[in-house]
């Protein structure tokens, strides 16, 4: 198997936890420091949010090899498995923020905004920016660790 | 037994030293400093990460050492690739075209974009284009990966035009759209419109009984590789189609082969054969010169009779739909630079294909007559797209005039290497000196 496509079980989940909470723990740090790992930690976050956006996360990495070897079906449900979980919690932090708000789009765009500002501006960031970015990163991490 | 975390601190600083051993140095022909940045970035994050991990929270202890294991893989890959085990001139104009079909973030260009490295290894099949997916990055890292054997086979290489399709798949958004308005379409009316229908197809056809998370892998990569099978044929032109059948022929000799993550190639080239019809790239109509028609001819002829024998259960994808998906596709690669292929003037391809016939590169730059007071020679550069060199290639290989003893495969395939790299030596030239004179001190 290719290192590039291991995947141990409820790996990424376990990661989008890591990542949200480092995200969490920059909040009131000046964008300045350690600039390159908080791109990746919202960087990651913000990807995250395009796959819900676009309903890209179960539908499976993309394979980029002539002749692709036939995964073992173990794998592809622990891996299933992993992904289901990773879009169930961003459903359920969706329906617990905006619970009148079936619009994925106008959540995503929302969220993205918030973190964006949080990312470039960090303690200088707006107050409602701040609020919105917090109340998705916990609501996110909780809902991870309820997977597990 | 170290302690877990204990042992991953020590591995973040073991890789630490990796990364300046080697990625600090120079890379190949490109800039190893973006590589070396990226790692480090990555490299960084992880460390603080391993910090502050709870040494009781083993989930997350072994995702880390998950995380840190890829870096070390990637890192060792690029100090590996060495750009003298493969053509660096397709290498570098197969970069620039998957750059303008995975550019992320339009605001942030070139500061977010993806770097690529290139890579050799053993095997005919071995092409591959990896997307980085699963990584923590702040820019992704793609792998090229080529045949080492194949070194100068640029003609073959334009199967990599499949294998960018995939890395479109990579960004979401490119993927959300390109599924609505280009695999939806193509595979509209064929089994493979949801799950289940393929899975009654597949009953029927190979006794195989898919359920499950098989089922939905299967499902997702068929429809992907067939919108791959189209995207390259789009993005590489005419000579596409021969160098994929030539590899699929070795790899599957019946075209009938049971696969879980590949369609039947039979259905693939009946596929493409329809969107070749329908690009009007097998007859060229209109086209009269015997010098591109014989070949043409002679090229697709053999592969058109094939297609047709295909049995019925295998012609799986309505023509009507392919056409439609091609359009669709061609509107989304226009956006995308000069991504999508265009067809060459036929005489400027007549040119191409006869020099190569005389055994020289392809490129043929012109040097202005001499003007104003002066009497300055400037050189004109009028580019050529590698794909038309590629194309002429092909044509050659297929063309009746050729000296099947003197002018090989190998020389054929060398000399289109060499006008690629020609042809970019003239660019980049033309580019920094466009207003120099060739010379400047000329006699009547």
């Amino acid at each position: 198997m290719l290192v590039a496509e291991s995947n141990q079980q409820g790996e990424m989940r376990v990661l989008y936890g890591i990542l949200a909470r480092a995200a969490m723990e920059r909040f009131g740090k000046v964008p300045k420091e350690e600039t390159e790992s908080r791109d990746i930690y919202f960087l990651g976050i913000l990807r995250l949010l395009d796959m819900y956006r676009f309903d890209s996360i179960k539908s499976g990495a993309p394979v980029g090899i002539l002749e692709t070897p036939t995964f073992h079906p173990d794998y592809l449900a622990s891996e299933q498995e992993d992904q289901s979980a990773i879009e169930n919690a961003l459903a359920s932090t969706h329906a617990s923020m905006r619970p009148n708000q079936n619009d994925k789009n106008a959540f995503v765009e929302e969220v993205k905004a918030a973190l964006e500002n949080v990312h470039k501006r960090g303690a200088g960031a707006s107050a409602s920016a701040r609020a919105i970015a917090k109340e998705f990163l916990e609501g996110l991490i909780q809902e991870l660790k309820r997977s597990k | 037994m170290l302690k877990p975390r204990m042992f991953l601190k020590e591995e973040c600083l073991n890789i630490k030293r990796l990364l300046d051993d080697t990625l600090r140095h120079a890379y190949g022909s490109a800039k190893s400093e973006e590589f070396y940045k990226e790692c480090r970035a990555r490299l960084n994050s992880l460390s603080a990460q391993v910090q502050v991990v709870d040494e009781a929270n083993l989930a997350e202890i072994h995702t880390l050492a998950s995380q840190i294991n890829l870096l070390s893989d990637t890192i060792t890959k690029i100090e590996r690739s060495h750009i003298g085990e493969l053509s660096w001139p397709f290498a570098l104009v197969i970069k620039e075209m998957a750059l303008a079909v995975c550019r992320e973030n339009v605001k942030a260009a070139h500061e977010l974009d993806p770097l690529f490295f290139f890579s050799a290894n053993g095997g005919m099949f071995v092409y591959a284009v990896f997307p980085e997916t699963k990584a923590l990055s702040r820019r992704r890292i793609f792998n090229v990966v080529f045949p080492r054997s194949f070194k100068y086979q640029v003609l073959l290489h334009t199967i990599l035009g499949h294998e960018i399709g995939h890395v479109a798949y990579a960004y979401h958004e490119l993927k959300h759209e390109l599924e609505a308005k280009v695999t939806t379409v193509l595979l509209h009316g064929s089994p493979f419109t949801s799950p289940s229908d393929l899975q009654a197809w597949l009953v029927k056809t190979y006794k195989q009984t898919l359920n499950g998370p098989a089922l939905a892998d299967a499902f997702a990569r068929w429809r992907q590789e067939y919108f791959c099978d189209l995207f390259g044929l789009l993005i590489m032109g005419p000579s596409f189609l021969p160098a994929y059948r030539s590899l699929f022929h070795l790899l599957d000799h019946r075209g009938s082969r049971w696969s879980a993550t590949h369609p039947p190639t039979m259905s693939r080239y009946s596929m493409l054969q329809d969107a070749l019809t329908i690009l009007d790239w097998e007859r060229w109509e209109g086209v009269s010169h015997q010098n591109l028609q014989q070949p043409l001819n002679s090229m697709y002829e053999p592969m058109r009779q094939h297609v047709s024998a295909i049995p019925p259960e295998m012609r799986i994808l309505d023509p009507n739909q392919v056409k439609l998906a091609t359009t669709a596709l061609q509107d989304i690669l226009r956006r995308m630079g000069t991504t999508l292929y265009a067809h060459p003037n036929p005489d400027e391809l007549n040119g191409i294909v006869t020099a190569l016939l005389n055994g020289t590169p392809a490129i043929c730059t012109k040097i202005e007559a001499r003007r104003g007071k002066s009497k300055k020679r400037y050189l004109i550069n009028e580019p050529i797209d590698f794909r038309h060199i590629l194309f002429a290639g092909w044509l050659a290989i297929y063309h009746d005039a050729r000296d099947k003893d003197d002018l090989s495969l190998f020389k054929i395939n060398r000399l289109c290497d060499r006008s690629i790299l020609h042809q970019d030596a003239i660019s980049t030239w033309s580019e920094h000196f466009e207003r120099e004179p060739v010379s400047s001190n000329v006699s009547n």
